[in-house]
């Protein structure tokens, strides 16, 4: 591992705009026609998701922090999802150079993870007030020592996400490619689809979960600042 | 480039690409589908309140009818016992008036029946008078004996007879 302040990898960057733009592409046609009165398809796959994302951070974070919260943690789980699944689709040049989740490059979930830790760090201020959030840092549970507890507590969260995202996305794409590699001839094409649909199928789950998983945590790390007693 | 390099530019462009695609997607898809769930949310809301306010005129209204049927039934059973009333009343008003009349014209029957034989009996009374007086007078006229006197007074009662 190593990290660059000035290199720069372009294939994660392209299927980033990829995913903004897919998520983007339905959202739009959710929106198309958005309707008060019997909703379509694509409104009602977005209203179901929306009023799934406002119950499930409705029953962690503030009231005033909810509404605002659960559009973000949507944001982050289409595109998570997206991207997860990307690397997974059969689509030409699979496994080539470019056509990638932008999620197995540590940087990607890395970079996100960062931004969370920010946002984490930011409701805790907002909802203790600077000083709060010091005292809580420095202070809890023991003066001093806590800051220890609290920065190897507070560090650990962004850096999980980031390593169990990145790991489950590189895994499992890199097995579906491992078992493009089985042995040739009828036998080994049919392992290899077997083998194959088998692990596709369960990466899709795993993109899916995977992507579950890094909202809904951030969304509770924010809540318990949030939330937590000064 | 290794998966696992951490490039700074990356890093802050993922974050860029999701904060751009939070932004497009609450102008342009959670704003008007938010505002379609709210209107929808209110229109919904407004039916409920509008179904109960119509659920509960008709049930004032259902009232009002009952009442009304109600008071309509006591209104006929009240005209039928009137009418009733009256009718009993008009019957007993004719039978007494009828026998009041009958009455009347009885008594005016009996005092006419006794008026004619009053006035029967007057003129009886004044023939019979009128016959004594002629049959005394003819006795008077003639002296006969007894057999005579019973032989004349048959005549002169024939005569009588015959004078009616």
């Amino acid at each position: 591992m190593k990290f660059s302040l000035t290199a720069f990898s372009w294939p994660p960057f392209f299927m980033g705009l990829v995913t903004m733009a897919l998520v983007l592409i339905f959202g739009l046609a959710a929106a198309r026609q958005a309707s008060a009165a019997v909703p379509g398809g694509a409104q009602n796959m977005m209203e179901t998701a929306i009023e799934t994302f406002q119950d499930l951070v409705g029953q962690m974070a503030p009231e005033a922090l909810a509404p605002n919260l659960s559009l973000l943690a949507l944001t982050l789980f289409l595109m998570l999802v997206v991207a997860d699944i990307l690397g997974l689709l059969p689509l030409p040049g699979f496994g080539g150079t470019w056509i990638h989740s932008p999620t197995e490059y540590l940087s990607i979930p890395a970079g996100l993870a960062a931004a969370m830790f920010l946002l984490i760090q930011w409701s805790g201020i907002k909802y203790k007030g600077l000083g709060g959030w010091v005292y809580g840092w420095v202070w809890k549970p023991f003066p001093v020592v806590g800051l220890i507890i609290n920065a190897l507590e507070q560090l650990v969260m962004p850096v999980s996400l980031a390593f169990r995202l990145f790991g489950n996305i590189f895994a499992g794409e890199l097995v579906l490619r491992m078992t493009t590699h089985l042995p040739h001839g009828i036998g080994g094409v049919l392992v290899t689809f077997g083998i194959g649909t088998l692990w596709l199928i369960f990466s899709l789950v795993i993109s899916l979960i995977q992507a579950l998983i890094f909202t809904i945590l951030t969304v509770a790390y924010m809540s318990i600042q949030a939330n937590r007693e000064h | 480039m290794s998966n696992t390099a951490l490039t700074a530019g990356n890093m802050i462009a993922a974050v860029l690409q999701w904060v751009v695609l939070l932004i497009l997607l609450r102008v342009f898809v959670y704003k008007p589908i938010l505002a379609a769930m709210q209107k929808r949310r209110e229109t919904i809301a407004k039916q409920l309140g509008e179904s109960d306010h119509l659920k509960d005129e008709a049930d004032k209204l259902r009232e009002e009818a009952g009442q009304l049927v109600n008071q309509a039934r006591d209104e006929a059973k009240q005209l039928l016992a009137n009418a009733r009333r009256e009718a009993d009343e008009q019957a007993k008003k004719i039978i007494a008036q009828a026998q009041r009349e009958a009455s009347y014209r009885q008594k005016t029957a009996v005092e006419e029946i006794e008026h004619e034989r009053d006035q029967a009996l007057a003129a009886i009374k004044g023939q019979v008078a009128d016959l004594v007086i002629f049959a005394a007078s003819k006795v008077i006229e003639r002296n006969l004996n007894e057999q005579d006197q019973y032989r004349y007074v048959e005549e002169v009662l024939k005569d009588a007879g015959q004078l009616q």
